[in-house]
């Protein structure tokens, strides 16, 4: 996946055809959805935080939800990512959807890491070896890089 | 020829009994962002100059605030300021939280 043009301010990336099939099934396996997200607060004791906290989760996941259907629906859509020789694709995004296809990616790779019990591995923390928790590494490795790629382009002209 | 101006006259401040002057900030929210082990650092200043608006050199303040010290308050806001920010934020996937600052 790279940037191959800014035009009017759309965003144009090349996708290979395994980046896209790649991406799909990344943005597949994250509609298993996370099974954690922060608390709107950690304090205890104050009752505005607390009354606001249900509906604050409840918008959390409908907002993780939204950002991963439409990023899926960019990638199916052929007005959007057009198929070009060779089988590689041409994926057209404002600014804006880009961050959404951010936010889906990292919610991926974050998915895989929390399906991996939230290790540290800097810390020293290790995993069992298992073809369970290898799909979940190799998810969050290639997730990285797509999120990489994502910057790069974001921030281009910095 | 200058000419000589009354001063106009002020009148004295009321003082009700029973109020002061306020001395504190008003009660306000702090939007806190908490280290967690799977953010990218790259991601994370994104994050911050995203929603934020702040530039590179802030964002990355932050990001290693939140990093060497485990959490960086971000701003203070009202509570549905404070709100849409820490939504912002979690729909970034970073651990984010409001805390009440009463200082």
């Amino acid at each position: 996946m790279n940037l191959l043009s800014r035009d009017g301010g759309r965003l144009v990336f090349h996708l290979t055809r395994r980046e896209h099939y790649l991406l799909r099934v990344l943005l597949r396996l994250a509609r298993r959805g996370r099974r954690t997200h922060a608390p709107l607060s950690r304090a205890v004791d104050d009752p505005l935080a607390a009354a606001a906290a249900e509906a604050f989760a409840a918008g959390i996941v409908a907002h993780h939800d939204r950002t991963r259907s439409e990023a899926e629906a960019w990638l199916k859509d052929p007005r959007r990512c057009i198929r070009g020789r060779g089988g590689s694709f041409g994926l057209t995004l404002t600014p804006s959807e880009t961050e959404t296809l951010l936010q889906a990616i990292n919610a991926a790779r974050v998915g895989a890491w929390e399906s991996l019990g939230s290790p540290d591995f800097e810390m020293g923390e290790r995993i069992q070896a298992d073809p369970t928790n290898l799909r979940a590494v190799v998810t969050m490795g290639l997730a990285e890089q797509f999120v990489g790629e994502l910057l790069r382009a974001l921030h281009e002209t910095d | 020829m200058p000419t000589t101006v009354e001063p106009p006259t002020v009148p004295a401040p009321v003082v009700t009994p029973g109020e002061s002057t306020r001395t504190t900030r008003d009660p306000g929210y702090l939007v806190v962002c908490w280290n967690d082990p799977v953010n990218l650092m790259p991601y994370v200043t994104h994050v911050f100059q995203t929603v934020f608006g702040w530039d590179r050199r802030k964002a990355e303040r932050h990001m290693l605030e939140v990093h060497n010290q485990g959490r960086s308050v971000l701003v203070r806001e009202s509570l549905e300021e404070a709100q849409v920010h820490v939504h912002k934020l979690q729909g970034y996937s970073l651990q984010a939280t409001l805390e009440r600052d009463d200082a």
